[in-house]
């Protein structure tokens, strides 16, 4: 397989509505601003990938509209749509077209606007035979795969809540986040609105308008545009069975994001993610997800996410920094979700990720959350 | 580009199925190709699918069909487009080593959507949308540009699924017979409309410069043995014709075309297996074309050599 790296990134700021830009807009500022980060201008660009989730805008084939903000003018261009996942099977995408041979250089650009649609109302509208009949949006399947991943593990609201509190506290430093709120408090969190049991408002993620883009080289362009270069060094999908009644109490078994992360592991020699990767940033979309996703990718053992939350491990200062950026629980424009992930992720390898750097990262992690349990892993490297 | 093997294909009938589901749908023409390629599900390390979230009224659509595909803890993409574009996205993948066999399936049941209400949300909702633009409207803009005759005429509507399996490698027991992916190429055209001249397609120009560049072809008219076109309106197949450089003497769709009723989203891998049935009977090298969007602004093409 052809070397491949990350050499640029560009993300919008995210907000509740960004009424001053249409979606092709969006697209347009987080492509220009990749590109300058990269150094290069859409001329040197082989092929784009896209990712959108067209039904909460209910726009039918955006990429026709849109597919031109990202410079899509007669180039090869493709859209990539795998509900959360869109944004990391995107980049996975990207990566395996500029590997191909075939290109030198892919641009990979996600945007979501959930401000012009109703993305609870799209969420339900799943299979309509079985599944319709009991669909509930984000936050009712949550609640319900939370209770169960409570019952097993013993991990406490509390603990929940500080990992919403790490996430909204990361974000002040990320001036592009959605969320950014001073001074939150494990208090407030507890304190907020109950949207169905035990998820409270501020355990959940937002809905945001955005668009993040990264940009992916060979070997020899990599190094002469970028001084240094964000590897990716595994990749790896997995989906999973249609029905939730059909998955074996997600969030305590999430089987997708074990096999996915332990093939990446074993292909890059990792043993020890704790002590051997850098930089996490993973798609959390609630808080409590957040701490099931340590054990799945093999933080911890089972049972022991709540105290890696209460020891600060994965705080900015502790052992293992988890979103740095804020995560998905700051900024959620859907089909950019994963984009963001492995461009905050490229861009700690890269040293560029401003106020909320981490010091000497040489190894991050990205991953990406989507359906109801599917699962990609993207590891990347300065070497 | 190295050759990639053609091991398998797979369809359904096309035709309006009121009783047969999605999964249904993809699971025969899935089967049928691993049939075809004597090859099981357990031999697939990826698959590429292909389908629309507003035609299936599914949000990702591709979780209908998770279990048909055998995509339960395996990896699976999705392209929103044509089916040929996503086998395109199927041999990078192979080209890039992350995958040795790679099942595509496309699937679309368009008896159950409103063409005309869905086709109006692909227009930018600010200036062309409120216009009540759609595909068949673009199509009359199109053919008028054309100076073609008569009005335009879409296929009847069907529904249906078709898969290709896709590898590194000619399966040893079916060397002799699997057509190998010589070349391909897709590309955007600009989206308004007003914008462009409907007489031509710069996309298609690209598509196909890439893949007869990539298949070292330099004379489409005296490389190409046949071609299967994407004509989604009667009018194009002439118009397609043209900008690739051949003229009515050619043997252009001798499976039918779209004509005789094909999916969208189906029909650019549809175009792909007829290549591929007729080259298992006689050597050649022939191109698929598909196309999505309005006016075929999304533009990909194939050449296959046996």
């Amino acid at each position: 397989m052809r070397r491949v790296a990350v050499i640029g990134t560009g993300q919008t700021k995210h907000a509740k509505a960004r009424d001053d830009a249409t979606q092709s807009e969006l697209v347009r500022q987080a492509t220009t601003r990749a590109l300058a980060d990269a150094g290069i201008t859409i001329h040197e660009v082989d092929a784009i990938v896209l990712s959108n989730m067209e039904l909460f805008e209910g726009r039918a084939l955006p990429e026709m509209w849109v597919g031109e903000g990202a410079g899509g003018y007669r180039k090869p261009v493709m859209k990539i749509a795998t509900g959360g996942t869109s944004g990391t099977s995107a980049c996975i995408a990207g990566y395996h077209q500029c590997a191909s041979g075939l290109f030198d250089i892919v641009l990979v650009v996600g945007w979501e606007k959930h401000s012009e649609g109703a993305t609870q109302t799209g969420m339900a509208l799943t299979d309509p035979l079985w599944d319709r009949n009991v669909a509930s949006g984000a936050v009712g399947n949550f609640a319900l795969s939370i209770s169960q991943y409570v019952a097993a593990r013993g991990v406490t609201p509390q603990q929940a809540a500080k990992v919403a509190v790490k996430a909204r506290r990361n974000a002040t430093r990320n001036p592009y986040a959605h969320l950014q709120i001073d001074g939150i408090t494990v208090e407030q969190v507890l304190q907020s609105r109950m949207l169905a049991d035990p998820v409270h408002l501020l355990d959940m993620c937002p809905q945001s308008d955005g668009a993040c883009a990264v940009i992916y080289a060979v070997e020899d362009r990599a190094k002469k545009f970028c001084p240094r270069p964000s590897w990716v060094r595994a990749a790896v999908t997995r989906h999973d069975q249609p029905y939730i009644g059909d998955l074996d109490r997600r969030l305590v078994t999430m089987r997708t994001l074990r096999d996915a992360a332990r093939e990446a592991y074993q292909r890059v020699g990792i043993t020890e993610p704790l002590r051997e990767i850098d930089v996490a940033e993973i798609y959390e979309p609630v808080s409590y997800a957040e701490l099931a996703w340590y054990e799945a990718l093999g933080f911890c053992a089972e049972g022991e996410a709540g105290r890696l939350i209460d020891d600060g491990v994965t705080e900015m200062n502790g052992e293992l920094p988890v979103n740095p950026s804020g995560g998905v629980l700051s900024t959620n424009p859907v089909g950019a979700s994963g984009v963001l992930r492995v461009a905050e992720a490229a861009m700690q390898v890269m040293g560029r990720a401003g106020d909320h750097q981490v010091p000497d990262v040489r190894l991050a992690l990205a991953t990406g959350y989507g359906v109801y349990a599917w699962s990609d892993v993207i590891i990347l490297s300065a070497d | 580009m190295q050759p990639i093997t053609i091991l398998g294909v797979g369809r359904t009938d096309y035709e309006p199925k009121p009783g047969v589901s999605i999964p249904e749908m993809v699971h025969h023409a899935v089967q049928a190709a691993l049939a075809d390629a004597g090859l099981t599900m357990q031999d697939v390390d990826a698959r590429v699918t292909a389908s629309a979230d507003l035609w299936d009224g599914l949000t990702a659509s591709n979780v209908a069909i998770t279990e048909v595909v055998g995509a339960v803890m395996q990896p699976e993409a999705r392209v929103a487009g044509d089916g040929l574009a996503a086998a395109c996205h199927g041999a990078m993948s192979i080209l890039a080593n992350a995958y040795n066999v790679v099942l595509v399936v496309a699937h679309c049941k368009a008896s159950m959507g409103d063409s005309g209400g869905i086709t109006n949300w692909t227009f930018d909702p600010i200036y062309q949308q409120p216009l009540g633009l759609d595909d068949a409207a673009a199509a009359a803009l199109q053919s008028s540009a054309l100076h073609f005759p008569t009005p335009p005429l879409p296929p009847p509507i069907a529904d249906g699924a078709a898969a290709i399996i896709l590898a590194h490698a000619p399966h040893p027991q079916s060397a002799i017979r699997d057509p190998q992916l010589i070349g391909m190429g897709w590309a955007l055209d600009e989206h308004y409309l007003g914008d462009r001249d409907l007489t031509d397609s710069p996309a298609l120009r690209e598509a196909a410069r890439r893949a007869l560049a990539l298949a070292n072809l330099d004379d489409p008219k005296r490389d190409l043995t046949f071609v299967e076109l994407s004509e989604h309106f009667d009018y194009q197949r002439e118009l397609w014709t043209f900008i690739l450089g051949l003229d009515s003497t050619h043997d252009i769709n001798s499976s039918g075309g779209l004509q005789r009723g094909v999916p969208p989203f189906v029909a650019g891998l549809d175009r792909l297996i007829q290549v591929v049935l007729r080259l298992r009977q006689e050597s050649g090298v022939a191109l698929a074309h598909g196309c999505w969007g309005p006016c075929g602004q999304g533009q990909v093409v194939m050449v296959v050599r046996r």
